[in-house]
């Protein structure tokens, strides 16, 4: 249940709720591509990967 | 448990779980009892010790202040003293950029920590020592798995609408902010945002297919289940990673505007401007004012002269285009003690907001030190018809002391401002610029621009 002092909008929580599901897969792919960037930096190139999205658990 | 001192900040009202109050010159914020949870939460994660090495968060201390504690009390904080409270309809494209993604920034870290903000008001970031910082230490709840983020819909009208209105259309659009004090309608943003727009897949789903979200609910009277809509882990940061890529694809350059290229233009010659640059140290060193505020900064060429010497500057000026170079030339010097900010002086910004408290007016927000008033007089005498005694009892109420340069009417940039209209400005002459002023100030110091005719006063209040 959504409990918010100011007025979060009923379109707008409605919405996140339509897009998450297609957000959350972009930025799943988004992660795999960074990790696959960041082996092939490091294994291949030897190269220090950069570390973009850690925020994945 | 109100005191004779305490004063609540009449802006601070509409979170009932704090509220920040002034007593004795200093600023406090109240937290509640019922915030307690969460309070314990921000301090016991983590989330506020990262967030305060990061810069995002303002530090507090803790006080025990029983003379303003209540029943309903549960801590007292002293936050840092923030020297100047800017607003977003004073920010150029790039502050509101910054803001933004300092506030999706702060959101990713709080998410980590098991929290998430609850608002994303921009009014909620102040500029300090150069860098965007989150003022409101209760912004934060604790996260539950699934809640969808119940400061979306402000993030899109604080921030995503105003800057996509100000990079596709108009940077004056930013104005509409002064107008929606809770951000930008998303369909009126839609309704003026080019086609092209629709381009951008961000644009699209976060402001276009957002506010038709909003359209088709509006009428929903909750009918619709809120409660079952939920937004996973990963959903919310792919919400947050798709809003930062938007905002950070959002670009406006100032090149055209009509006053980028002023200070190249400019009717002096290069020896008068270091002298004019040298009159103005010495007057600011003569002062030794705790802070300044330049009025008609343009690019801030006199405000580095201040904070040089070690002024914090606050530098106002109308054009969107200057005060977007003056932002970007500070962030790349580092420097940190001068906030340009886009004010027009001949109608600065108002207070507004309910019963004209929630927002200072600039005078409000004053007084400053010392106010520096360069190239500025015709824009106000000639350029905006404002007699002269009125401009000077109006700078009076800003600052104890003024450094002003007269400009007289044979400047090229007076002729130019006569150029195609009726020269009714027969009493704009010298004599009558230091009688007008002379009856709120006292002159301590003048001294002719060398190769020009204009001339600088230091003028000390009476």
């Amino acid at each position: 249940m959504i409990v918010a002092y100011l007025d979060p909008g009923t379109g707008s929580i409605l919405f996140q709720a339509l897009v998450g599901a297609a957000l959350a897969s972009l930025f799943t792919l988004k992660i795999f591509w960074s990790r696959v960037k960041n082996f092939v930096a490091s294994t291949v190139l030897r190269r220090p990967g950069t570390h973009a999205h850690d925020d994945l658990d | 448990m109100t005191t004779s001192t305490r004063r609540d900040v009449p802006g601070s009202f509409r979170d009932p779980r704090g509220v920040v109050f002034e007593s004795d010159g200093v600023i406090y914020r109240e937290v509640r009892q019922d915030y307690r949870g969460d309070y314990d939460r921000l301090m016991q994660s983590g989330l506020y010790g990262v967030l305060v090495e990061e810069g995002l968060l303002i530090p507090h201390e803790e006080i025990s202040l029983d003379s303003e504690a209540g029943p309903d009390t549960y801590r007292i904080l002293r936050p840092e003293r923030i020297p100047f409270i800017s607003y977003p309809y004073e920010w150029s494209f790039s502050q509101l950029r910054v803001a933004a993604l300092a506030t999706l920034r702060i959101q990713q870290i709080a998410l980590r920590h098991g929290m998430s903000l609850r608002d994303a008001s921009a009014y909620n970031i102040q500029f300090y020592a150069g860098r965007p910082l989150l003022i409101d230490t209760l912004s934060f709840e604790t996260y539950s798995e699934g809640a969808p983020w119940v400061a979306y819909r402000q993030f899109c009208q604080h921030f995503l609408a105003p800057l996509a209105l100000m990079a596709y259309c108009d940077v004056r659009l930013g104005q509409l902010l002064r107008i929606h004090l809770d951000g930008v309608p998303l369909d009126l943003a839609t309704s003026l945002l080019p086609w092209r727009s629709r381009l951008r897949p961000g644009l699209l789903i976060h402001l276009r297919l957002h506010a038709r979200s909003q359209r088709r609910h509006a009428s929903d009277n909750g009918s619709s289940n809120t409660r079952e809509a939920r937004l996973s882990r990963n959903g919310m940061l792919g919400l947050l990673d798709s809003l930062q890529s938007v905002v950070n694809g959002l670009h406006w350059r100032p090149e055209g505007t009509e006053w980028a290229d002023y200070e190249q233009g400019d009717s002096y010659v290069p020896e008068a401007l270091s002298h004019k640059e040298a009159v103005v140290r010495r007057f600011i060193e003569e002062v030794r004012p705790e802070s300044l505020w330049d009025l008609g900064a343009n690019t801030g060429r006199f405000s580095r002269i201040a904070a040089e010497l070690g002024v914090p500057t606050v530098s106002l000026d109308l054009d969107p285009g200057a005060v977007e170079r003056h932002w970007l030339s500070c962030v790349e010097r580092g420097e940190q003690r001068v906030l340009p900010l886009v004010v027009d002086f001949s109608n600065p910004s108002p207070a507004m907001g309910w019963a004209h408290q929630e927002r200072m007016s600039l005078a409000e927000r004053g007084p400053a030190g010392m106010a520096l008033a360069l190239a500025l007089i015709h824009h106000m005498v000639i350029g905006n018809n404002v007699p002269l005694p009125r401009v000077a009892s109006f700078m009076a109420s800003l600052a104890p002391w003024l450094a002003i340069e007269f400009v007289p009417r044979e400047d090229p940039k007076v002729q130019q401002l006569l150029a195609h209209r009726e020269d009714i400005f027969t009493g704009y002459t010298q004599a009558n610029f230091e009688s007008a002023f002379k009856t709120q100030y006292e002159i301590e110091g003048v001294e002719a621009i060398r190769e020009s005719r204009r001339v600088l006063y230091l003028l000390r209040r009476k």
